[in-house]
């Protein structure tokens, strides 16, 4: 499938914030406007218990399914009435029974750390949850020479965008080369790690305490495996908690390699409208800050700032 | 659904109840179709809620405050939720003037409904030039002062003294004869104060509460979950409190009180309403929820209906306080 360039325009397109972050070598199928739905009650199909207080959401969502790409996601809107307030976003980890026109639900892993996805834990199939999306930008499909590789580096819940990239390269893109690197603090915790074996995806994994694989963490495993290769020959895309982002930010820039960072900030609403999700915007942009949700959730590896 | 009878005998239907008001100014009333508008800050310009809503769903619209200069806005993290609401640090991050006339205000107008612009300064002159700026533009049917808003070091001053917020109230009305609505602060001791003041100055409608100022404290970071020390609080949290002042306001003042604060439901708008507001605006609960008032108007109209009333501003101001 060819694609349209990711515009990092909002999706209306008033230039607010519209710094082209993204070389021109980054193609996507683009993400269409008007194709979000107005938020919506949608039937749980299974909310499947993975340990470890980790969890499995499937939701009957058609619409949700057809329009989603790898690297969205969807606000979820959890407790009963506004309390808690605030939507959890969570990436859509996949379309089920695959990505295109015949997908009809959509896979949500979430880790049960606060009364949100609590409420969520208690989720059974038949109820109704109610999902706001598909929202942000799609990950990027960097271009590389028929000999350069992918890498797709995930740390802990960051697996989940990882997840439905890879189920989108393999059918889109089967002559691109890519792998997956997990990390996790022990191996009870590489979730996901099975999903990929079973769609016959290449991963390596690494854990802090080396209960499986790299005894490390995933940015080492990174450096192993691509140091020494030709330059032009390697890009990735990265999603993984707050210090692992930071480490494969620094490990891609000092590289000089093409990294796509995929953040999680707090953001209150997911669509541009509260300005509350930012971060700084690279120098000489035309705002200091920008949105994590629309002109996001990926953004370069060289153009995330010193903090974030 | 009971089944009301007019005084020509025929049943009335609910889609009959008339919800709309109007907002009075020296150029001629502002009419709007029904009383709900998005409240500033949290609808961007409109365009952000075009996904999911046609932004004319609203009587009038209200971005983001505008300021003669651009502005960069806060450092993160900004927005941190908090029991039934939010805090937020966002620091009225905006285009400035002239971006906001050439690339946003022509698309605000295109949505087909009243525009009202919220304007903020560092000095009473930065009011006045906004003001003149964007009275002559035709898509401008209105004004709102923000002279509230509790995340950065100037404009609240405005409202925190009545004689500075008439003042500024009177030097913006030599600017215009279209609507201006005065945002006030609910950090004060006396919002009737405040409200008089505005009134005085030539005020046609008073908005309140804009956010009441809080914080969220990390103890081991001995700091502040925001990247400023303190937020604005926003949310059902406050509904409370900005009933409590519509209604303060509403017996100081006889302009149009416009209530803000915690909506998050049809019923609320009907309480702000019995308290004395004619218009009122959601704010927070969009985030939740953006096409909300898709369903509300309806429903806002069955509960009316139900209550006997043909025209929902029969309940402006119908408190009845005990004792």
């Amino acid at each position: 499938m060819t694609g349209r360039r990711v515009s990092n325009q909002p999706r209306s397109g008033v230039a607010i914030n519209a710094p082209q972050s993204q070389p021109d070598e980054c193609q996507s199928d683009g993400h269409a406007k008007n194709r979000l739905q107005p938020s919506a009650l949608y039937p749980v199909a299974s909310n499947r218990d993975l340990g470890e207080n980790w969890f499995d959401l499937v939701v009957d969502a058609p619409m949700l399914a057809r329009n989603s790409r790898a690297g969205q996601f969807v606000q979820v809107a959890v407790g009963e009435e506004d309390e808690p307030l605030i939507r959890r976003p969570f990436s859509v980890c996949d379309v089920l029974p695959q990505p295109g026109p015949d997908a009809a639900q959509i896979r949500i892993l979430y880790q049960v750390v606060g009364p949100g996805t609590r409420w969520m834990r208690s989720l059974r199939a038949g109820d109704s949850v109610d999902l706001l999306g598909p929202l942000g930008n799609p990950l990027p499909q960097p271009e590389l020479p028929d000999d350069g590789e992918l890498f797709l580096v995930g740390g802990g819940i960051g697996v989940a965008p990882l997840f439905l990239y890879s189920r989108e390269l393999q059918l889109e893109r089967p002559e691109r080369k890519f792998r997956v690197l997990l990390g996790a603090r022990r191996k009870s915790l590489l979730v996901g790690k099975d999903g990929f074996l079973e769609h016959g995806i290449s991963i390596e994994v690494s854990t802090d305490d080396g209960s499986d694989g790299h005894h490390g963490n995933v940015v080492e495993l990174l450096h192993g495996l691509v140091d020494g290769r030709p330059a032009g020959t390697v890009a990735g895309i990265g999603c993984g908690p707050h210090g692992m982002n930071v480490a494969l930010r620094d490990f891609a820039v000092e590289r000089d390699l093409p990294f796509w960072i995929s953040l999680e900030n707090y953001m209150p609403c997911g669509f541009g409208a509260c300005f509350g999700c930012v971060i700084e915007a690279p120098a000489g942009s035309p705002t200091k800050y920008r949105r994590v949700c629309l002109e996001g959730p990926a953004f370069p590896a060289a153009e995330l700032p010193a903090v974030f | 659904m009971t089944s009301l009878q007019s005084e020509s005998g025929t049943p009335v239907a609910a889609s009959r109840v008339d919800l709309s008001t109007e907002i009075p100014s020296p150029g001629g009333p502002l009419r709007l179709a029904h009383p709900i508008m998005p409240a500033s800050g949290t609808f961007g310009y409109g365009e952000e809620f075009e996904p999911f809503v046609d932004p004319a769903v609203f009587s009038a619209i209200i971005g983001k405050s505008i300021s003669r200069e651009r502005r960069t806005g806060n450092p993160p993290p900004r927005t941190i939720e908090t029991p039934a609401g939010m805090l937020n640090s966002i620091g009225l991050q905006n285009p400035g003037l002239d971006a906001f006339v050439e690339s946003y205000l022509p698309r605000m107008a295109q949505y087909g409904v009243p525009v009202i612009v919220n304007t903020v300064g560092r000095t009473l002159e930065d009011y006045v030039e906004l003001t003149r700026v964007l009275d002559v533009e035709p898509a401008v049917a209105g004004f709102e002062l923000n002279i509230s808003c509790p995340n950065v070091n100037e404009g609240l001053q405005f409202g925190l003294d009545p004689e500075a917020t008439r003042a500024l109230v009177a030097a913006v009305r030599a600017e215009t004869k279209l609507p201006i609505i005065a945002k006030l602060t609910p950090n004060v001791t006396d919002i009737g104060e405040q409200a008089v003041a505005a009134e005085e100055g030539g005020a046609d409608c008073i908005s309140v509460i804009n956010t009441l100022v809080g914080m969220s404290v990390d103890w081991r970071k001995r700091g502040s979950r925001l990247g400023r020390a303190t937020g604005g609080l926003s949310g059902p949290a406050i509904r409370p409190v900005a009933l409590r002042m519509v209604w303060q306001a509403s017996q100081a003042v006889s302009v149009p009180i416009c209530g803000i604060g915690g909506i998050t439901r049809p019923e609320h708008v009907l309480e702000f309403l019995v308290v004395g507001a004619s218009t009122v605006q959601v704010g927070t609960h969009l985030f939740r929820d953006p096409a909300c008032l898709t369903r509300w108007l309806d429903e806002i109209r069955d509960l009316a209906h139900d209550e006997g009333l043909e025209r929902l501003s029969d309940l402006v101001g119908t408190f009845e306080a005990a004792g």
